[in-house]
């Protein structure tokens, strides 16, 4: 059976709450993730992903607008727009979903693929008494289905 | 849409505070919204905004603040806005003390709209007239009124 711990990321780089949104988003730069575990006391307390800060740029009223195929242009991006000065405003706690997507080491790449499905997650994280273990991503799972080589 | 001048009402005005240190302000904040039937335990609120504030100052400078969080002592969006003439120290990056505050609290299941509320009160304000009309105003009536002619 395809399980797994064989094929998420070891020890990924884990964030607390007060990392400002800013650095967040250094990070998913940096350690090339789409989700970051939030952690407190070694505990997995809540998830921030990509997305969750991407949205913030959305504006209101694109919640309405199905088709957005005759705009051809949303206009510039303010420096600043949102987070206060130096971005300092919003923090990983203003943003982080608290029901995070876990699962077993142990459990079969297969469940993994369906829980993701079903729910839209991007990510799992991989989880056992200890704590975190790995993030299992889409990526991850597609590579294994196919054979395909990291 | 949520918009701030629809979740404020009188009774989430304050235009004199009373409080001339953070923790007190959030005291009186949290009296404000408890007297106004928004939150269902006022302290447990309060700890909210507590947890939240100590991570980090919400004073981003230029005189303003803007406490947050989420919490479930409150059913829906929650917005209150206090005015200090002294001004309150709340750590801010430029040093200045906060005159103009905006209280932002939702459950936790609302965070889309929370975080949109927060982005919204913040690009208001960024608006130097505005926060000059806001220091001069007289009523709560007027504030709300300045809120719904400069919010988008």
């Amino acid at each position: 059976m395809m399980k797994v711990r064989d094929y998420m990321h070891k020890d990924p780089k884990t964030v607390t709450r007060d990392l400002t949104l800013r650095e967040t988003a250094s990070l998913f730069t940096s350690e090339e993730v789409e989700g970051l575990p939030v952690v407190e006391d070694g505990t997995v307390v809540g998830l921030v992903t990509r997305r969750d800060l991407l949205k913030l740029f959305i504006p209101d009223y694109m919640d309405l607008i199905q088709d957005v195929s005759f705009l051809e242009d949303f206009g510039e991006l303010e420096p600043e727009a949102f987070f206060g000065m130096e971005g300092r405003l919003l923090l990983i706690e203003d943003v982080m979903r608290g029901d995070v997507p876990e699962i077993s080491p142990d459990s079969s790449l297969l469940k993994a693929a369906v829980i993701m499905e079903k729910n839209n997650e991007d990510l799992l994280i991989v989880t056992d008494k200890s704590g975190v273990l790995g993030v299992l991503t889409r990526a991850d799972v597609c590579r294994a289905f196919f054979g395909a080589k990291k | 849409m949520e918009k701030i001048s629809e979740l404020l009402t009188d009774e989430l005005i304050n235009l004199n505070l009373s409080s001339k240190n953070k923790e007190d302000v959030f005291g009186e904040l949290a009296d404000m919204v408890h007297r106004a039937k928004k939150v269902s335990d006022r302290d447990a609120f309060l700890r909210s905004l507590m947890k939240r504030e100590n991570l980090e100052s919400t004073g981003i400078g230029k005189g303003l603040a803007i406490p947050h969080a989420r919490t479930d002592t409150v059913e829906g969006v929650v917005m209150a806005f206090a005015r200090s003439e002294r001004g309150v120290d709340f750590q801010s990056l430029d040093k200045k003390p906060a005159h103009l505050i905006f209280l932002i609290a939702s459950p936790e299941r609302e965070k889309s709209i929370y975080i949109k509320v927060l982005a919204r009160t913040s690009r208001l304000l960024r608006n130097d007239k505005f926060r000059q009309q806001l220091m001069k105003a007289s009523s709560p009536e007027e504030v709300i009124q300045l809120i719904e002619k400069n919010e988008i």
